[in-house]
């Protein structure tokens, strides 16, 4: 089986369009198993009791933002693995640094394709 | 209008201006969920690209909210502002008539009101013409 049948991930966005579009990314590379959260707050919940191979993030959501979500995930050990991908369409350097210093694996910038995705993707799991 | 707008308290104004952000906001959120069921189906690049722009749009609109609010926070209480000039560009009568203070959304007007009920200046000057 690839890797691209065996990976999971969450996909993690407020926004009911922006989810829709991340899954149709997927759909289109390929990948067969992934969720999608409207909250982060309860998709850190679910990825404490069912930890997933990658965490696909948007940055800016009501009550728990992307690097908010990414800090928690890092701080817990059943957690602290998951691959880290966050999408933005404003990459400051603060979110950036910030970031980089809680372990991001990797940032999209908004507008994605899913040529971008699965690049972002295959540079935190490897070719798909 | 029984308030007297040429000396509102800002931060009223402020809760005014916020209130009609986070209108916009709900516009916005209407306008998504009926375009959702758009990406069910594989979507030409351009519109995937537009449809991102929602998520972009409403952050923008939290944005300026948050400034707004920040401001009407930050600002003396009992500063007064006469916003007859901030009245005179907004063109849409609803929005004036509820930065004035009034509630008013033609929206929930019946076609009966909305024909009848008092015609703009523009319009009822044109009816000299027929």
């Amino acid at each position: 089986m690839s890797l691209k049948e065996n990976l999971r991930i969450m996909v993690v966005d407020d926004m009911s369009v922006s989810r829709a579009l991340i899954a149709q990314s997927l759909d289109e590379i390929g990948i067969k198993h992934y969720v999608t959260e409207n909250d982060a707050k309860v998709a850190l919940g679910k990825l404490a009791a069912n930890p997933v191979h990658l965490v696909i993030s948007d940055m800016n959501m009501p009550g728990m933002n992307g690097l908010q979500l990414l800090r928690a995930l890092r701080s817990a050990k059943t957690t602290q693995r998951i691959g880290f991908i966050l999408i933005t369409g404003t990459p400051s350097p603060e979110i950036i640094r910030e970031g980089q210093q809680l372990g991001l694996n990797n940032m999209v910038r908004k507008p994605f394709t899913s040529a971008t995705v699965k690049a972002a993707i295959e540079s935190v799991v490897g070719k798909l | 209008m029984s308030q007297d707008i040429a000396n509102l308290p800002v931060p009223i104004v402020m809760d005014r201006i916020d209130a009609e952000l986070r209108r916009c906001r709900s516009l916005l959120e209407r306008i998504e969920e009926e375009v959702l069921p758009l990406v069910s189906h594989p979507i030409a690049p351009t519109l995937r690209a537009a449809l991102q722009d929602i998520d972009l749009l409403s952050q923008c609109l939290d944005d300026i909210s948050r400034s707004v609010m920040g401001v009407a926070h930050a600002i003396d209480p009992q500063a007064k502002l006469d916003i007859a000039a901030l009245l005179a560009s907004i063109r849409l009568q609803d929005m004036r008539i509820r930065l004035e203070g009034g509630q008013y959304d033609s929206r929930k007007l019946t076609q009966k009101e909305e024909m009848f009920d008092a015609p703009p200046p523009a319009i009822a000057a044109a009816s000299f013409l027929f």
